[in-house]
């Protein structure tokens, strides 16, 4: 592995049953602190790729490594690891309902068993990043769609993580709203983690012009920037 | 350690408080079934005393035939006097014995006037060494005394071997029964807590589905599981103690640990700390092992798992 690749994809397909290959013989790879959009239509195998990334899928066939870890070789008591260096966000923000934003971001850390003390601590700087820091203590319901895109963004960074993977950040989103988000993505990247997002969003393809791996029916099309 | 065993606590108790009815329905459902088992337990526990009791006091009685002689009951006692197994060898004296009788009889001692002592046979008591005297020696030794030189004279060998017998069918019986109850409410306890934790899971399926993408380990998102399946299987078996306690109580009001009858008394002992301790602890391991079930299955259906 190059010593800057993050994520490196080799000869890699995934297949389901016999409803044909979400990805096909997809090699790529991706450097430690860029920034890249994963896009294409509906079904092209945006998802399928942040999937195998994070082992909530495993390929069918080819290798993939990630943060240096060879994810086929990888036991099952390493997944939990090594998506502690991965954080995700999704169009559908997966925040918990009962608890407040504070107690939302904090949750990535207490399942990893990290003290209370740095908690508190790391839970308050990651909320004033995304400019939260004054809701702290509101329950997702009383949020906008782009401040609960936040509070999700923030519960992906709390654990300082090396890669972070949005899946349609920006889907239930207005224009405004999804351009501010995509600001803060650029900020996060800015600070050294390296940003994956899945999108077929025009507009936030033009807003911020990067790296883009276009795929169709599961092949890469065209890898640009 | 100590923290992160408060944490699983905090979760598997904020789970259980989610749905406080399932948890009652749970726990007195554990607790009817266990109650039956231990109820089992009690009665199994106080025939084994009583039967063993009994074996204390009873004593081997061997009847001699009314018309042998008094040398050929010597011969006799001398050698039921060297068997390895008996204490002591007494001859009973008719007279004794036919005055005894009728103290028994009390007012009705009229219906034997005009009997003769001599009637009676003479009786050879054998006190049998205390580790010998339970049931099972007491039947070989009559087995062997049938055998021995002079057993010709023997009319009858006698130590109360009806009531015994029946008791330790009685016991076999219960002990069988106990053992197809006990299986029974295992099953039925492995398939309230294995339920009501998937339950408990599918309401918090959504963080379980975080915990997976931020990196949990498999331990932590179990562990509050199987406190919530031990503390499931403990409440039951502390109500089911309870239910027998208060039953225990009733039958025998002043604590005596005795079941007073008319006639006289039977020992009625309460399930000693050892076994309430292992009820307990089994019923909490089985909890434990039902939540391992449920957490799998649940998991391996997990998309992020």
């Amino acid at each position: 592995m190059s010593p800057d690749a993050i994520i490196q994809m080799f000869h890699v397909c995934k297949a389901y049953g016999r409803g044909g290959r979400a990805l096909d013989d997809v090699t790529l790879r991706i450097d430690r602190g860029d920034f890249v959009f994963l896009t294409g239509p509906s079904g092209a195998g945006k998802t399928t790729l942040l999937k195998l990334i994070f082992c909530a899928e495993q390929p069918t066939m080819g290798q993939i490594i990630v943060a240096g870890r060879n994810i086929h070789r990888m036991s099952s008591s390493g997944v939990p690891l090594l998506r502690r260096h991965i954080g995700v966000v999704f169009q559908d923000f997966k925040l918990l309902a009962q608890r407040t934003v504070f107690g939302n971001v904090a949750f990535a850390m207490e399942v990893i068993g990290r003290p209370p003390r740095d908690i508190r601590r790391r839970v308050t700087t990651v909320l004033r990043e995304v400019g939260l820091a004054d809701k702290a203590n509101s329950l997702p319901s009383r949020l906008s769609g782009g401040e609960q895109q936040r509070v999700a963004i923030a519960r992906a960074l709390v654990n300082e993580p090396a890669i972070l993977l949005a899946d349609e950040p920006t889907g239930n989103l207005d224009p405004a709203l999804t351009l501010s988000i995509m600001g803060l993505l650029s900020d996060v990247n800015a600070r050294g983690t390296t940003v994956v997002v899945a999108t077929h969003d025009p507009l936030v393809l033009d807003a911020v012009p990067r790296r883009r791996i276009t795929l169709t029916g599961g092949r890469v099309l065209t890898d640009v920037g | 350690m100590v923290a992160r065993t408060h944490y699983f606590l905090q979760q598997a108790l904020r789970s259980m408080r989610h749905a406080p009815w399932v948890q009652l329905v749970a726990v007195s459902t554990i607790g009817i079934s266990l109650l039956v088992l231990s109820s089992m337990l009690l009665v199994l526990r106080n025939i084994d005393a009583l039967s063993s009791a009994w074996g204390q006091q009873v004593r081997l009685v061997v009847f001699v035939r009314a018309g042998e002689l008094d040398p050929t009951r010597d011969a006799l006692k001398r050698s039921l006097a060297e068997l390895p197994e008996v204490e002591s060898v007494a001859v009973r004296d008719r007279e004794v014995a036919f005055a005894e009788f009728k103290a028994a009889l009390g007012n009705d001692d009229v219906l034997v006037d005009g009997i003769d002592a001599s009637l009676l046979p003479s009786a050879i008591e054998l006190t049998l060494r205390p580790e010998h005297r339970n049931p099972a020696a007491l039947s070989s030794l009559a087995e062997r005394v049938a055998t021995l030189q002079g057993a010709s004279a023997i009319e009858e060998v006698a130590y109360g071997q009806d009531l015994l017998e029946k008791l330790s069918k009685l016991r076999d019986g219960l002990r069988d029964l106990g053992l197809i109850i006990a299986t029974l409410v295992i099953l039925a306890v492995i398939f309230i807590v294995s339920n009501t934790v998937r339950l408990a899971m599918f309401a918090r399926r959504e963080e379980i589905e975080i915990m997976h993408l931020v990196g949990a380990t498999a331990g932590f998102i179990r562990a509050p599981f199987y406190i919530e399946g031990a503390i499931q299987g403990a409440m039951g078996a502390a109500v089911a103690m309870a239910l027998l306690f208060t039953l225990w109580r009733t039958l025998s009001p002043d604590g005596e640990s005795v079941l007073r009858f008319e006639l006289g008394y039977l020992p009625f002992e309460f399930l000693p700390t050892p076994i309430i301790a292992a009820l307990v602890l089994g019923t909490s391991l089985v909890g434990i092992i039902a939540s391992h079930f449920a957490v799998g299955r649940f998991l391996r259906g997990s998309p992020s798992s």
